[in-house]
């Protein structure tokens, strides 16, 4: 039985929110660079330009990538055999409030969300995603995501004889309607099936996955293109601007539900995708 | 490139077309969500806020804490379209220009044109670079609601773009048409 100590992935949590927080991920900068190539808006090749430059700034300098530092979605996946010893929910909760302090995160989340609204200050709680894998590997990972990206975001029952088309019906449907505030070029996490309150999980699960990594399936990766190309054919553009680069990437996480549903959720990320996993 | 100093003297804003690449240079106020919420309430009781909006422009923001020397570390522009709901009252308020990103709703043009103000879009997602064109931050009022509170921001050479001019032109919209391939 390997044990874990709480406290030591807590230490961990704060690095990855720093890190997150001050440094885009070196895939997400690869589909920025390689989609700039084929922006035909003068525009939006700037914009991207922009955008890069902000990941130069914000990584010499120590300092957020957005003002928007985002609410914060701790990972923790265990392997087989693997134990928990000491609260990882506090640990990873004060990991947060010490990040957030140290790299001047913005305070940006609210309690009572009907009601007062009071900002908590720090950041936290976290929100915690823990899980058992069937594998060996122990895998940590954090994502901080914007509230402008996670307006755009939304889910759906579909009936199930829909299928993909209807899944991608109401994908198109959402960014057409949300997508350019939610800063684009977007990335698209989409979760099918499940249930009601899964999908969704998956699809933000899914915008952990490495935009350079090809899906096995090869289905789903033709799904993953198309979905791609619908979104760039949009004329939204970089920063909303305009042009022919809409989307850098779209992930899909599927999971077996009742025949009687075909549950669908998008979650939309902005350019700024932050996030990152680690073995441990 | 254009230059416009803040806020703008009459007339400043008259020759701007959408489209127009604007730096910003001087002093703004950010309001969104929650203190337009609060100016709304006051509204509806028959108060006023403890600020004048009159001939100013308002930069829908919540910037971060200091950092890196600087009197924020990062800041940049929230999603224009939420506050669609405010915009007659800050224009019947006085506000002159509002700087956010994104697209406005659709009445937001006629709204623009009825009151001559300006829409002004900047790139969001790059507030690490943008906290590098602010001079400093005061706080205004209501700094119970911590970032959302009410800002003056002095912004120094801040790059903007002119979304909707004050005909009512909307540069998002059209540039949206040019580019679009599946209608």
């Amino acid at each position: 039985m390997r044990v874990l100590s709480a406290r030591r992935l807590g230490h961990m949590v704060e690095s990855l929110c720093e890190e997150v927080s001050t440094e885009l991920p070196p895939d997400v900068v690869e589909a920025l660079s390689l989609y700039r190539v084929s922006e035909e808006s003068p525009t939006g090749r700037s914009v991207i330009d922009m955008i890069l430059e902000n990941a130069d700034e914000a990584r010499r300098l120590g300092v957020p990538l957005c003002q928007d530092t985002g609410v914060f979605t701790v990972y923790l996946t265990l392997g087989t055999g693997t134990a928990l010893d000491g609260e990882f929910a506090a640990e990873a909760s004060a990991a947060l409030a010490r990040a957030t302090k140290r790299c001047s995160l913005r305070p940006s989340v609210v309690e009572d969300p009907a009601r007062g609204r009071e900002n908590t200050g720090d950041n936290t709680p976290p929100l915690l995603e823990v899980c058992v894998s069937g594998g060996d590997e122990t895998t940590l990972g954090v994502l901080a995501k914007g509230g402008g990206c996670e307006m755009a975001s939304g889910m759906v029952m579909l009936p199930p004889g829909a299928g993909w088309r209807g899944v991608l019906e109401f994908i198109l449907e959402a960014v057409e309607e949300k997508g350019a505030g939610a800063c684009p070029p977007l990335v698209l996490g989409v979760g099918i099936g499940g249930s009601f309150d899964v999908a969704p999980k998956l699809a933000k699960r899914a915008l952990l996955t490495p935009l350079d990594e090809k899906n096995p399936d090869p289905v789903v990766s033709g799904h993953e293109e198309e979905l791609v190309e619908a979104v760039n054919r949009m004329g939204i553009g970089p920063g909303a601007l305009g042009g022919t680069v809409t989307c850098i990437g779209a992930r899909i996480l599927e999971a077996p539900c009742h025949m009687a549903t075909l549950p669908v959720a998008l979650s939309v990320n902005c350019h700024s995708l932050r996030r990152k996993v680690i073995t441990i | 490139m254009k230059r416009l100093t803040l806020p703008p003297e009459p007339g400043a804003l008259e020759g701007l077309v959408a489209g127009d690449e604007v730096l910003l240079t001087g002093d703004v106020l950010t309001l969104r969500d929650a203190a337009l919420a609060r100016m709304e309430a006051l509204a509806a009781a028959g108060d006023e806020p403890p600020f004048d909006l009159a001939g100013q422009l308002v930069f829908y923001a919540a910037p971060t804490p200091p950092g890196a020397g600087r009197p924020c570390a990062a800041i940049g522009p929230t999603t224009s379209a939420r506050m669609d709901r405010f915009l007659p009252l800050l224009l019947d308020s006085g506000v002159v220009a509002v700087l956010g990103k994104g697209p406005l709703g659709e009445e937001a043009g006629a709204k623009h044109r009825e009151h001559g103000a300006i829409y002004f879009t900047v790139v969001g997602g790059v507030a690490a670079l943008l906290g590098s064109r602010v001079d400093g931050i005061e706080m205004v009022a209501w700094e119970d609601l911590g970032p959302e509170a009410v800002r003056r921001v002095s912004l120094n050479d801040f790059p903007a773009v002119v979304a909707i001019d004050s005909a009512g032109r909307d540069h998002l919209a059209a540039q949206r048409a040019l580019y679009r391939r599946d209608k």
